[in-house]
């Protein structure tokens, strides 16, 4: 298949800091990672692990100015996007590098209606007319299964449901036809039965457009469903990434399996779900060397040292110094 | 909307009413109208006949009734001092107070809302700290004192403009400008605050993932958002300045209705000092519907449910 | 091959990253805190409770002590002025200099008592309609809509032109004309914190509802009431100035800045000093009120936390 295994992003070590008036928070400590065409890519973690930064980052909506990227490269098809100048970053937003936020609520502004705010983006970034705008806003809410589009169309926000708004948000993001989507938690906001028709609208516009996605959860059955690759977050480092079958079957990493320990496995009888023992980090004070070492039962003396990135295998790569014993 | 704009209505009438009903019992608290028509060396007879012809004899519930249903009717009686009706009095010296109302809150806006939405979004540069601490001091000056200083100034020694009196442009313009003294400080404040509210809603930020240019991002999500906040905060002031220039109008003998109240409370002259606080309590309720009127007809979250 | 993390210069953050005992976190908090007091703020209101309090100590003459001889002498720059009279003297020969020292304790105790009053007020009934809700709400919010229209500077001088200027009267006309400010405002925090969980706790155990009032939600809202206050105490001192200035404020002799301007406004021509002075005074005082003021919001308003 052309194109398959490009590289569409590629991101080098980039370490993001939030300055409060307590500290700083260092959100992303040196993260890097490759997303190939086409692919689902995804990204796990627990609140605080930094990842809903990684996608803001990538879109260039890190909070200023207590958020500051400090170093790294952003690579999107060959150009450092983070030494672009604001114009040219705001052409690539929205445009080639679009994204689905999590709470579709707080993301429409209330006084607009919904057709024009689905529109806003292709108006800025096509220069169209506001004619040839509405054929283009209700062919990309058919593509989202709104029903009625041209009636839904002039909508305000708080007459929609939930998971309607959330189509709209996808609707938004898919109307300048990007060449990558990131979404932040794309179902965690919606009631659960929503949750199964979002996750399969999105499947099915990622088949049909054969879209590169980068998926932001800290929900690991999605992950299974929807990723080729998943890379897990820690306390603002990756520490393990690999094929989604490769890192259910073999995790390598003692965090990703405590994380897949604690999934619930369906088993019949009093059981009781496995715990990672210890609490996360204060976000101001992260572990000296490996941020897991507090909490992992594999630790010893060399866990004061951070561990570097190494292969395990073809595609799976894992940061730990024991990672070969246990 | 309609219920809302109903209920909002209602809510109006009853304020004035109590607003109406305070005014008795202030100016009742306050002293006699009989000791005060008459002169020292009236009869007892005299003052029962005053009494009586004022219905002031009759039980308070029902003085209060009459009162109240002719305030409704704009008969506040005739004043104690001047051989006219409260009302016509009060009403001859409004136009007077609304012109330099309205002046002083239009310089009030052209100064304070620029400086607060840019400060605001400028928030933390230099603009900002320096606009912030010009509204800080603003607010920290008594506007009568500045009045007082800018007549020394440009009245005494540089002569641009007259000390007092009513007129045109030059008469009107250092007034207006001590009027709004206070009111452009506070004002560029609170724009600041809600427009700094509305740049941290997740709609702003999502407007700009979406790759809208960041003035656009401005002028339709962040200013359109704030319109109404902003406008509920000019309303609030102009409602109060109809009855907050008495202290001005005194200082620069500006013909309206603060200077008529100020010489009605030093002669003791209730139904006027009624009439005043009546009609300026009214302006302020009726200003501050009109804006809530508008609000639900431009929040679609209001309008249509 | 990852090589970001084993950089040498990362040994080096890493060790700040060690975390640090409790006492040791405990006194860096403190510090961190005492730094961020406002200096200027505390100066002026220093200052200002320094002249209040020791006035006559403070003040080179006597402020009440006439002197016609010595009527309408300039500031000491100027030609005509002296050093004995620092700030020039006015129209009676009193010194300009300990009027306005002795004016600060008018100001001072005006300010603080006003707000006093109106935060009392204000806080009580804010607290009793959020607490309670329902009819007992709407009528306190009628009630406050009522006050919130009425001129209150009309209200103040008509009442005070009726019974009399005096310091006392006028601590109380503003106490019950400016508690609307608080009410509104201490209403909607109590309201949020009345569907709290610990207070429906404290019902459940059969808290009795002044005891629940008092122990329970008024110390919550007390933060948001001293900002308030303190935001009120400039307001007020400015209010103080104005009922003086109109001569309806503490009766003369007894100096006061507003009644300074007053009189000062009578020989502007050829007297700048006496209006100019006092002035300078009200405006530093409130001032520093507004800086305390503006430093304790932001304080306790946990939204101001991340710093530019």
């Amino acid at each position: 298949m052309t194109g398959k295994n490009e590289t569409i992003l590629e991101v080098k070590d980039l370490q993001i800091h939030f300055h409060t008036d307590r500290g700083v928070i260092r959100a992303v400590e040196g993260v890097d990672f490759t997303v190939r065409k086409q692919e689902v890519w995804g990204l796990v973690g627990e609140s605080a692990s930094g990842k809903s930064v990684i996608g803001q980052a990538l879109v260039g909506v890190v909070a200023k100015p207590a958020g500051r990227i400090v170093s790294g490269e952003i690579f999107f098809k060959g150009e450092d996007i983070l030494k672009k100048n604001p114009k040219e970053a705001q052409k690539i937003r929205g445009n080639q590098i679009a994204f689905i936020p999590q709470d579709p609520t707080t993301a429409l502004n209330p006084l607009l209606r919904i057709g024009f705010q689905i529109g806003e983006a292709f108006k800025y970034h096509r220069h169209q007319r506001v004619e040839t705008i509405s054929e283009e806003i209700v062919n990309v809410m058919k593509v989202v299964n709104i029903p009625s589009p041209e009636m839904r169309m002039k909508d305000y926000p708080h007459q929609l449901s939930g998971g309607l708004k959330q189509r709209v948000i996808i609707a938004t993001a898919l109307s300048c036809q990007p060449d990558l989507l990131i979404a932040d938690e794309p179902t965690s906001a919606l009631d659960v039965t929503i949750q199964m028709q979002i996750i399969k609208l999105i499947r099915e516009i990622q088949a049909k457009f054969q879209m590169t996605m980068i998926l932001i959860t800290h929900n690991l059955g999605l992950v299974a469903k929807m990723c080729d690759r998943v890379a897990v977050l820690y306390c603002g480092r990756i520490v393990e990434e690999a094929p989604v079958r490769e890192l259910y079957r073999n995790p390598k990493h003692p965090y990703t399996r405590g994380l897949l320990a604690s999934l619930p496995k369906g088993e019949k009888g009093d059981v009781e779900l496995y715990t990672i023992p210890g609490q996360l980090p204060n976000p101001l004070y992260h572990p000296v060397g490996c941020s897991f070492s507090p909490r992992c039962p594999h630790v010893y003396d060399r866990c004061k040292e951070v561990p570097g990135m190494e292969q395990c295998s073809d595609g799976h790569r894992v940061r730990c110094w024991r990672w070969k014993e246990i | 909307m309609g219920a809302f704009i109903l209920r909002r209505m209602l809510q109006s009438v009853i304020v004035i009413l109590g607003v109406i009903v305070i005014t008795f019992i202030i100016s009742r608290v306050l002293g006699d109208p009989v000791v005060l028509l008459l002169p020292p060396e009236a009869s007892p007879e005299q003052r029962a006949y005053l009494t009586k012809d004022l219905g002031l004899d009759r039980p308070m519930y029902i003085q209060l009734a009459v009162y109240v249903g002719k305030v409704i009717r704009g008969d506040f009686g005739m004043s104690f001092r001047h051989e006219e009706p409260a009302m016509k009095l009060l009403l001859e010296r409004v136009p007077a107070s609304l012109y330099l109302s309205l002046v002083a809150t239009f310089f009030s806006v052209c100064i304070a809302l620029p400086l607060g939405i840019i400060s605001a979004i400028k928030r933390g540069t230099i603009f900002d700290r320096i606009g912030m601490t010009l509204a800080l001091l603003g607010q920290s000056i008594p506007a009568f004192w500045a009045g007082i200083m800018m007549i020394l100034l440009f009245a005494v020694q540089l002569g641009w403009f007259p000390p007092s009196g009513y007129g045109g442009l030059s008469y009107v313009f250092l007034p207006a400008l001590t009027l709004a003294f206070f009111f452009t400080a506070a004002t560029a404040r609170l724009t600041r605050s809600s427009i700094l509210d509305v740049l941290d809603m997740d709609y702003v930020r999502y407007a700009r993932l979406k790759g809208v240019p960041e003035r656009t991002v401005i002028l339709r999500h962040v200013l359109r958002n704030s319109f109404i906040t902003i406008l509920n905060i000019v309303a609030l002031q102009l409602g109060l300045l109809l009855g907050g220039a008495v202290i001005t109008e005194f200082i620069f003998s500006w013909p309206g209705i603060g200077r008529l109240s100020l010489d009605a409370i030093y002669n003791r002259d209730y139904p006027v000092i009624q009439a005043t606080v009546v009609v300026a309590a009214a302006f302020f309720v009726v200003i501050n519907l009109l804006v809530d009127i508008i609000y639900s007809a431009t929040d679609p979250r209001v309008s249509r449910r | 091959m990852d090589k970001g993390l084993n950089k040498p210069g990362n040994a080096i953050s890493q060790q700040e990253n060690v975390p640090l005992t409790l006492s040791e976190e405990r006194s860096l908090k403190v510090r961190k805190v005492f730094r961020r007091i406002p200096k200027t703020a505390g100066v002026i209101i220093l200052l200002l409770l320094l002249c209040a309090i020791f006035s006559p100590w403070i003040a080179p003459h006597d402020p009440i002590k006439q002197s016609l001889v010595d009527a309408l002498k300039p500031p000491c720059w100027q030609q005509g002025g002296s050093s004995k009279y620092i700030l020039g003297t006015d129209n009676l020969g009193r010194d300009i200099l300990s009027r306005i020292v002795y004016g600060a304790r008018v100001s001072t105790i005006v300010g603080f008592a006003a707000v006093f009053l109106s935060g009392l007020l204000g806080t009580f009934l804010g607290i009793i309609a959020g607490y309670f809700g329902g009819k007992i709400d709407a009528v306190i919010m009628r009630f406050t809509d009522m006050m919130l229209s009425l001129p209150y500077i009309l209200i103040a001088i008509a009442i005070i032109g009726a019974i009399g200027p005096s310091l006392t009267n006028l601590i109380i006309v503003l106490g019950i004309t400016q508690w609307v400010g608080y009410t509104r405002i201490v209403r909607f925090e109590a309201m949020s914190l009345s569907k709290s969980e610990f207070i429906e706790m404290a019902v459940i155990s059969g808290c009795k509802w002044w005891r629940i009032l008092l122990v329970h939600i008024l110390p919550n809202v007390l933060n948001t009431a001293v900002v308030l206050a303190s935001l009120d105490v400039g307001k007020m001192i400015i209010f103080e100035a104005a009922m003086s200035f109109l001569g309806l404020g503490v009766k003369p002799p007894t100096p006061s800045w507003g009644g300074m301007l007053a009189d000062g406004r009578v020989y502007l021509t050829f007297a700048w000093w006496i209006a100019t002075f006092p002035g300078i005074a009200i405006c530093i005082t409130v001032l520093g009120g507004n800086l305390l003021g503006d430093w304790l919001r932001d304080e306790l308003d946990p939204r101001h936390q991340l710093k530019a």
